[in-house]
């Protein structure tokens, strides 16, 4: 075969063979997003229905906006698999630590979570699944109130 | 013409071949390709109906999928929403599957009357493959007119498998006619290649096809009876919203009334019997005369019955007659009924030209040449295809001719 005939039988097949390939990229991205979609919708649903459980937290009052973040911030490739949803929100409250602690332990326990604390950390760590609900004290001993994180990632729970 | 004769026999390819034949391969291999979309939806279809089980979904969240193209100043052109919702459910086996999804064509042409009422934390009725839970769908609806995509790739897959099938012929010198049986009179007598009742059977055939191509765009144009934000003209003055098939199917319906018409026009003629014609030559020399006989039977009754020597050419250039000549005719043919005694007979001699191109037909490529036939192309300055006919012209009103076709064969082989 003479390069006269084959420069175009391998620009036709390169070409055939990138529109293939842009066409199967396209669709396995389409998936993913597809899918990450689906689990961060549900997860924003059940976490609703979760902040709502939990919103009467005796004596205290929420400070600011609930802040909710989802992620990851960077979809490529790499991160194809990702996703989380976060949601922070700062109290202010008459009692102590140790007893918000106790009533989300109350609060919770019998539905499936488990406390999880950390011996070095005075923050409380509660774990169900995929789900995870961080307390923690402020920053300045003395200060009252305190900051709840609730954060569902799909890599819950073998990243733990 | 004697240095024809004493030459060997060669064959010429038709006009098209080669490099074509792949282009058509190609194309073929890409409907087949369309094919396969079309048998997964029906796959899909076919579970959904028969196999899917029901239960009950909790409608999670509605997250439509916005289709269309967007300008250069951020605005959407030509937009369609398909409805897409995330919803959880219990399977029979106490799983809970969440998913997405609405039924089982992504969402196109649904009636937004059946999803406006779906909102988060609804429940809903859902079914689910049980041995995938995760396709599932919330509305089994079946959308008959998906599969009028088939027409597509069904449409080139002809196309481009005739082309290709043709392709792979090429031009053969014709020794002889099939069906030809021994006369009564003379010699042979021969089959008739086109006849008025063919052409009726073949106008019925179509009648029917294209009755029910009318009658499934009705049954489209019907399932389109949905109220919907934006009727067209038409639809308005009609109550509902055609969509277009209404249209499709008006334009199949007229096409099916032409057909019924031209079917009955020509069935008044059925009971016609095709006329009897034989030879006493299967294979005719240019140049070369042979007597002709002819028997038409009644009923007919007829202005005039003309037979004549027709020459064909088929090829690149069209469809043309090369020769026409008038053998014999009669006048004023009145019989009354299918006795042999009230037949019409004719007779005469019939010469090929002296200058006649050579019965010349498109055989598969496959075929392993003979050199028993005989006989050179030379004569022949084409590729075409030449086809040889005794063609008996019945006219039985002033627009109406019945016309039947006797093939013969002229080669320089005699029989």
């Amino acid at each position: 075969m003479t390069w006269k005939r084959t420069v175009p039988v391998i620009l036709v097949s390169g070409a055939i063979i990138i529109g293939v390939a842009t066409v199967l990229a396209g669709l396995f991205a389409n998936e993913k997003k597809w899918d990450r979609e689906t689990v961060v919708a549900a997860a924003k649903y059940d976490g609703t229905k979760l902040i709502e459980e939990l919103a009467s937290v005796p004596e205290a009052k929420p400070l600011g906006y609930l802040e909710m973040k989802t992620g990851p911030l960077q979809k490529n490739l790499s991160t194809r698999n990702e996703a989380w949803v976060r949601w922070e929100q700062r109290w202010a409250t008459g009692t102590s630590f140790s007893e918000v602690v106790d009533w989300h332990r109350e609060k919770l326990t019998g539905k499936g979570w488990t406390q999880k604390n950390e011996p070095a950390k005075a923050s409380a760590r509660f774990a169900r699944e995929q789900w995870e609900i961080v307390l923690e004290p402020p920053a300045i001993k003395g200060e009252s109130g305190f900051v709840r994180r609730i954060e569902w990632n799909r890599d819950f729970p073998s990243s733990r | 013409m004697a240095s024809s004769t004493t030459s060997a026999p060669r064959r010429e390819s038709l006009p098209i071949h080669g490099k074509l034949a792949a282009f058509m391969a190609v194309f073929f291999l890409l409907a087949c390709a369309g094919l396969v979309p079309v048998a997964w939806q029906a796959k899909r279809d076919f579970r959904v109906a028969r196999v899917y089980v029901q239960s009950e979904a909790e409608i999670i969240e509605y997250l439509p999928i916005n289709s269309g193209r967007e300008t250069r100043f951020g605005e959407r052109r030509d937009p369609t929403v398909r409805p897409s919702f995330v919803f959880r459910f219990t399977t029979k086996s106490e799983q809970t599957i969440t998913t997405r999804g609405y039924d089982a064509y992504g969402g196109r042409e649904a009636p937004a009357s059946e999803y406006s009422n779906l909102k988060a934390g609804a429940r809903a009725p859902v079914w689910y493959d049980p041995a995938d839970p995760q396709q599932a769908v919330l509305s089994r609806r079946f959308n008959p007119h998906f599969y009028w995509v088939l027409a597509l790739p069904l449409s080139l897959m002809c196309f481009t498998g005739l082309v290709f099938r043709e392709c792979l012929r090429r031009a053969d010198p014709q020794s002889r006619v099939k069906g030809m049986v021994k006369g009564r009179r003379l010699a042979w007598r021969l089959p008739v290649a086109a006849s008025q009742r063919a052409m009726t059977g073949c106008l019925g055939f179509m009648m029917v096809i294209s009755a029910l191509v009318t009658a499934g765009m009705w049954m489209a144009a019907k399932d389109y009876q949905v109220p919907v934000y934006q009727y067209r003209w038409l639809s308005s003055h009609l109550g509902f919203n055609m969509n277009g098939w209404w249209l499709v199917f008006l334009a199949a319906a007229a096409l099916t009334a032409v057909f019924v018409w031209a079917f009955l026009i020509n069935l008044r003629w059925v009971v016609v019997p095709e006329p009897i014609v034989e030879i006493n030559a299967t294979r005719l020399r240019p140049g070369q005369s042979t007597q002709l006989y002819l028997n038409q039977r009644g009923p007919l009754k007829a202005e005039s019955l003309k037979v004549s020597l027709v020459c064909e050419e088929n090829g690149s250039k069209g469809k043309q007659d090369l020769v026409k000549e008038a053998v014999v005719s009669a006048r004023d043919i009145n019989l009354p009924d299918n006795g042999e005694n009230t037949a019409t007979e004719l007779s005469a001699d019939i010469t090929i030209p002296a200058s006649a191109r050579l019965s010349c037909k498109s055989v598969p490529m496959s075929v392993t040449p003979t050199t028993s036939q005989g006989g050179s192309l030379n004569q022949q300055t084409g590729r075409q295809l030449v086809s040889w006919f005794i063609r008996v012209e019945r006219r039985v009103s002033p627009k109406m001719v019945l016309q039947s076709d006797f093939e013969i064969v002229v080669s320089h082989e005699t029989a």
